[in-house]
Order: C-alpha cells, then structure tokens, then sequence
C-alpha cells in the first residue's frame, strides 16, 4: 500500500548508523516516535563528559627499550627520549606538542613486559598537586 | 602375602596417599594392588606414561602434602633418575620403590639380582645423599616400607626401597601392627605468620616445608637457590645449601643406620651383606656353627647411608670379611675402602641366589 | 620533552615478584606480555579462584623462568617433566588451580609425550605453551616447532624437518579447550586464560612469542618488534579453520591464524573418575 509508506532516517549521536524503517499502518506510529526520541541525536555537555587526561609513569630502570610503548600508542604520543637508565636503555617520553594528547588509555601500561611504564589519571595529579 | 602386596600395605599403613606408576616386572603387583586400594584410604592412583612422569608426578603429589610412592625396577629406576636429584634439590619427602632385576638393559625380568645398589646412591647427576632400605623378608618388605616414609618425612628427601624380584614374588607369612604401635610421621609444617618465612632457611637443619595452596606463595626450583627459593648460582650459596642438605644425613646418621649384628664378637670372620642374599648367608653360618665354626654376620638393613664407623669397628676385630652379592662386586668397594683387614668378594652375576652351601664353601676356602 | 615521572612501583605489580624484577628475558620478548596477561588473569578471576589456590608449574628454559616471576605458589622443575608434575598437584589438591607455563621445546620437544598424554586424559591443567619456535636459553637450536626451513644455530643451512601444527596436534589428541593467540593479543589472551581457568578440562593455550635474540635475528626479524609487526599483518582470527590449516609459518606472506579453536565441554579426568568409581560400587 503506497500511502502508507514511509521511511524514516535515524541518527545515533555519537555512531552515525543510518536506518531505514518501514511501516504500513498508523499503529506503528507511537512506537515509531518512542524510537525516534531514543535515537535521537543529544548533543554533549562538556561540563558533564571531560575528555580523560593521563600522565605518564616509570619504574626507569626496568626499562629495556623494547619500543613496544612508542610504537604501539593509539596517539603516538610516546618516542624515545635520549636519556639512558642506569643499565644502559633509552627510556620513552611524551614528544613535544603531544603534552596534553594522553588519554590514559592503558595501551603502554598493558604492553609493556618489563612492568616498567604506565599512566594515571591525570586528575589524581592535581588532586595530589 | 606377596612380598610385593607388602610393600603396598606397608605403604598404606604409613599413610600413602598418592601412588603414581608405569608397568614393570616385577613390580606391576605393587602398582596393581594400590589401584584398588587407593579408593579405600580416598587416596589416588594414576598410571602414567613412563618412569620420568611417574617420578615428577609424586615430587608433585608430595609438594602439594600428599605421601607419595611410585614402584618400579632397574630400567625405570634409571629413567627416575634426573627427577630423584630434583626430589634432593627441592627436599621434598617421596618414596620410591625399587624391586631389582637381573639388569643391566633388558636383563631378566623374572629373575633376581642386587645389581642396582650403587646406581641409588651414585646413579644421579651431581653428589647427593641417599637412604635406602634393603628388606631380606616379606615382613621387612612391610615394617621397612613404613619407616622409608616416615625418613622421608623427617629429612625431607626422596628415600630408595631396595627389594629384589626374590622378595617381590616371595609368598609368606606376614604380621601387620595395630594402627595405634605404628609410629607415622610427617613433615613439619610452618608456623602461622606468613611475612618472615624462608622456605630454605639455612639456619635450620631441615627447614619446615610450606604446601602449595597454603598461601605462603613458594617458589621451589631445582637450580641451586637461596633461602627464599630463588635461583642464585654462585658457589657461596652453593656450598651453604649443600652442606645443609648433606648435614641433615650426616649429623644423623645415628638415627638412619639400621643394621643387624650376628656373632660379630667372637669370631674371626664376618659377612657383610643384605637383601635376599643375607638369607642364604645366615643358613651358612648354621652349617658352619654344626661344624663349630663361629661366623659373624653385619646385615644391612639401610645400605645408604653407608655405615663407615661400623665397617671399620669390624675390620678391626676379625681378620677378614667376605662380602657376598647378587651383582658383580658393588657394595665390597665401600667394605674395601673403610676396612682395615682382607675384604674378600663374592660376586654373582645374578638371576638366582648364592646357596647356603656356596657360601660355606667360600667359607672353608677363606679359613684355609 | 616531557619525560615520565620516576616511582617504584608499577599498577600491576600486585602478583609478580618484584624483587627479582628487571627481569631476565630480553628487550623485547613477549614473555614479560604473558607475566602481565596472566597474573591480571589471575586477579580478575579472584573471586571465584581465591588467589592462595593458585599453582604455577614451569619447565627449563627462558618460558621455564616464568614461575620465578609470579607470586603465587610456583613450581620450576626438570626440562619436560612440568606437565606430570603438574598432575601429581592437581590430584594431590584437588582444590587447587594448577597452570603449567612453559615453552615449545620444553613442552613439546622433549616433553611431547607428557603433552599429549595429558592432553587426552582432559586432566584439569591450563597449559600456556609459549611457542617462540626454537630453544631461547641454550642460544636459539631449534625443537619441534621450528618453521621448515628456518635458520637456527644448529641448522644454519635451513632447518630439514616440519614442525607440529600445535592446535592441530592438541585437537587430535583430545583437549578439551585449545586456542592461539599472539602476545601482541593483549586482552584476548587475558580473558582467554580466564576462561582457561574456568574450563572444566585440559586447556591448551598456545601463545606465540617474540624472540629477537634466539629466533628472529636470524629469520628476518631483526627486533621483537619486527615479530610484533608480523603478529599485526599476518594474524587472523579464525575461530572455525580446519586445524590442519592452522600452521604458524612465520613467514611473511602467510597468514598465522589465532582464536578460540576448540571450546568442548567433554566431562574432565576427575569427573569421570568419580563417576566411574560410584557407578562400579564407590569406594569400597
């Protein structure tokens, strides 16, 4: 039945799926409109939802430049620094310019094998600070 | 009972609760019996596939508290090998049961001999020390089956039962004690605080021994390791590990010494020996003692520790001494070494006994 | 530049034994992956394996020294012999949760035997068979899982033999729960040995490990990094392959297929015994 047709696009806030709904008869309409209000595009308050922070930790000489944390950093925020631990390594620091780019994601925390970098939240620092 | 069962028996009695084990003649009855009779004492049997795992499961069994025992013969005994140095180096109490056959390889396998004596003591890699038993009857097969647990528990150390096929397939009269005269042991355990526990402490002569699942988070290791466990190679910690474990055989060698004295103050001969063939020599000395000949007797109930002071005691007294054997001459090096006097062997190449009338005709031979 | 702050004391430090830490595998082994995986493993599992029941069971070998490393009741025996030792444990205790973490040539090399037998019994062990394809410790010879063709030390013209294709092997043999992954599979090899541990059974978790130093120099890997890039590029998960297939060549245009292969829920060894001894009389 032609009349009855429609077909409806949908956006979800923050995935962006489009989907297309048919429907034959005005039954449908309240559930249609109940669906329409939950996927309907709430734009975000920045007073409520911070982007997370991290800071960056080491227990230096464990460290064995391996390069797992610079290479692997969804960011990039990591490389290698010219600093040398006490057994002779390279450990890693946060490039220039990417100082506030730490997510405290936890990829160097779980990748790296020697137990040796990691991140916290950056708000426990300036609690503590 | 079968010689073999009493051993079995002898194991439960003393609180054998883990038996793990591979097929060999003759010491199949053993592991036999105990897949029955485990389900009695809620104990467990598990048959693996070789000597090597059954050796390593029961160093398993014991670090998690069970009492544990595996049987085999000459060519299982030499796959046990590595795994029995392990049992040393990590001081965990097992048992392991050693029915000798005609050896060495293949050999026969129905048919006796003493021919692993020395591969107990000197048959790992490295120096270790080493108890072993040796039974001469169906009731020794029992009583000294019992006490192989109860010094592996006290020293913490992988103990060698040395029966023979003779005394493994021998029928015979058997008494078992009331529960309540026989006397188990068990390791001690450590005390209550976890924070300042060292598992080889050095300053204790045999350290108490922390199970796996008590909470203690032990680290065990066949490496040479220091006294939390760690590995450490260096020869300082070396030698103070050593000393310590071979301490605890040497400063006690009063209390692991088990022998038998026949005759030994007045006569000018004496046997040393053990095992079935002992029997053959206590018939000697009856025909001798018809003739009026007086012969003396040392029988080893425990070949390892080697009783030096005893040995030396003898030599002093008698004039010579005839070591009789079912191999080709083993223990009569030991004798040789600590005796003062004349050391006569008696090898046999195995697969029977010395007879009591060979053995009074070396006897004759000897006085000649 | 901004460098890390210096501390002590790394978050999850809780089960490992820092005193022993840096430890001794090279930079860029996977093994310190698998010590991370596993003892977070252990902790997200707390609170239905309480941590004092857990037993880790080691053999010879660089994978050897990973009990050395876990606080936990841990084991480091004779080279190939874990996997027994490991069941004389599991029966003795029944309570306990006993791992045996070792390595392929350990493992599978010379201590095939016990594998396998274990294997087809479905006695209660998680295996994590770090498979770095060749013996680390002694220098980089190579074992049983060594690619055909591979250069090692002791077969420096190309290696003659074919390895075993573990999932393959460990399937046909009967283990109840068998799955690969690499260690640049982070999480999933954490909530794979979570499931390991849970699993009613043998489970068999191979994990395939970077290994500069022994393996990877030699075989166009020059860093463990290299290998890590190889396990991005080459890994697939195939849950369903035909294990046949499921070969881990190493080389660098084929694929080196990871996943969950064999989920099976096939009763355990200590599940038949008790049932087979009440069904034939209980214990008397």
């Amino acid at each position: 039945m032609n009349k009855n047709r429609v077909t409806i696009d949908y956006k979800r806030n923050s995935k962006n799926t489009t989907k297309l709904i048919n429907h034959s008869n005005n039954n449908k309409k309240k559930k249609i409109e109940e669906m329409y209000l939950e996927f309907q595009r709430n734009p975000i308050n920045l007073e409520d939802v911070k982007k997370p922070r991290g800071s960056l930790y080491i227990v230096v000489d464990r460290c064995k430049e391996c390069a797992y944390c610079w290479e692997y950093c969804p960011d990039n925020v990591l490389e290698v620094s010219n600093q040398l631990n006490s057994k002779g390594y390279h450990y890693p620091m946060i490039k220039i310019d990417k100082e506030d780019n730490c997510v405290h994601c936890g990829m160097c925390t779980e990748i790296c094998p020697e137990f040796a970098l990691f991140t916290l939240p950056k708000e426990v620092l300036q609690i503590e600070s | 009972m079968l010689g073999d069962h009493a051993i079995a028996e002898g194991a439960l009695a003393a609180g054998c609760n883990f038996f793990a084990g591979y097929p060999i003649t003759p010491a199949s009855p053993i592991a036999e019996r105990m897949s029955w009779r485990m389900n009695h004492v809620d104990g467990d049997y598990i048959q693996l596939e070789d000597e090597i795992a059954s050796m390593a499961a029961i160093i398993g069994a014991s670090c998690a508290g069970a009492k544990a025992m595996t049987a085999t013969s000459g060519p299982g005994l030499s796959l046990m090998l590595e795994n029995i140095g392990l049992a040393y180096m990590m001081e965990v109490p097992c048992v392991v049961v050693n029915v000798m056959r005609g050896g060495p390889s293949t050999g026969m396998p129905t048919l006796t001999s003493q021919g692993d004596v020395m591969q107990a003591k000197w048959g790992s890699h490295g120096d270790y020390e080493m108890i072993s038993y040796c039974p001469s009857n169906v009731q020794e097969m029992f009583d000294f089956t019992v006490k192989s647990f109860n010094l592996a528990e006290r020293y913490r150390t992988p103990v060698i039962l040395l029966a023979d096929q003779i005394l493994g397939l021998m029928t015979s009269n058997l008494t078992i004690p009331h529960e309540v005269k026989l006397n188990t042991e068990y390791r001690k355990l450590p005390p209550k605080d976890t924070i300042n526990y060292k598992p080889y402490d050095n300053a204790e002569l045999i350290p108490p021994m922390a199970l796996a699942g008590m909470g203690y988070k032990v680290h065990m290791t066949g490496l040479t390791h220091n006294e939390f466990g760690y590995p450490a190679a260096t020869p300082d910690t070396h030698s103070k590990l050593m000393s310590r474990i071979r301490d605890k055989f040497i400063l006690n060698l009063d209390e692991i010494i088990d022998l038998e004295k026949i005759n030994l103050n007045d006569c000018n001969i004496a046997f040393i020996a053990y095992g079935s063939e002992s029997q053959s020599v206590k018939g000697a000395i009856k025909i001798a003692e018809k003739k009026g000949l007086k012969i003396g007797l040392l029988r080893l109930k425990t070949i390892w520790p080697f009783p030096i002071k005893e040995v030396v005691e003898l030599s002093q007294q008698v004039r010579k001494i005839i070591v009789p054997e079912i191999n080709m001459g083993q223990i009569v090096h030991f004798v040789r070494e600590y005796a003062h006097c004349e050391v006569i062997s008696m090898p046999h190449p195995g697969g029977s006994l010395h007879s009591p009338e060979e053995i009074y005709a070396k006897i004759k031979e000897v006085i000649s | 530049m901004t460098l890390p702050m210096f501390v002590e004391t790394h978050p999850r430090d809780e089960l490992v034994r820092t005193e022993r830490l840096p430890h001794i595998w090279c930079p860029g082994c996977g093994l310190g992956n698998i010590l991370s995986g596993f003892t977070q493993a252990i902790i997200n599992s707390k609170g239905t394996i309480p941590i004092d029941n857990q037993v880790v069971v080691s053999g010879i070998g660089c994978s050897g020294r990973f009990a050395g490393y876990v606080k936990v009741d841990s084991y480091h025996t004779t080279h190939g012999r874990a996997i027994p030792f490991a069941t004389g444990l599991k029966l003795a205790n029944k309570k306990l949760n006993v791992s045996v973490i070792s390595g392929d040539g350990d493992l599978m090399t010379i201590g095939g035997n016990h594998l396998i037998h274990a294997a087809r019994r479905n006695i209660n062990l998680n295996v994590i068979f770090v498979n770095n394809f060749n013996y680390g410790m002694t220098g980089g010879q190579f074992g049983a899982t060594t690619p055909h063709g591979a250069i090692t030390t002791t077969s420096a013209k190309g290696n003659y033999e074919h390895p075993f294709s573990m999932p393959y092997l460990m399937a046909s043999a009967g283990a109840s729960y068998v799955a690969r992954w690499t260690t640049l599979h982070l999480k999933q090899l954490e909530k794979s040995i979570e499931n390991a541990f849970h699993h009613d059974g043998f489970s068999f978790i191979e994990v395939i490990s970077p290994c500069p130093k022994g393996f990877g120099r030699k075989n166009n890997f020059k860093t463990g990094l290299d290998q890590m890039r190889y396990f991005e590029s080459a890994s697939l998960k195939s849950d369903n392959i035909n294990l046949k297939e499921a070969t881990a060549s190493m080389k660098l245009l084929d694929n080196l297929p990871v996943g969950e292969f064999i989920i099976d829920n096939k009763p355990s060894y200590l599940k038949v015994k008790e049932a087979t001894i009440l069904n034939n009389g209980g214990r008397t």
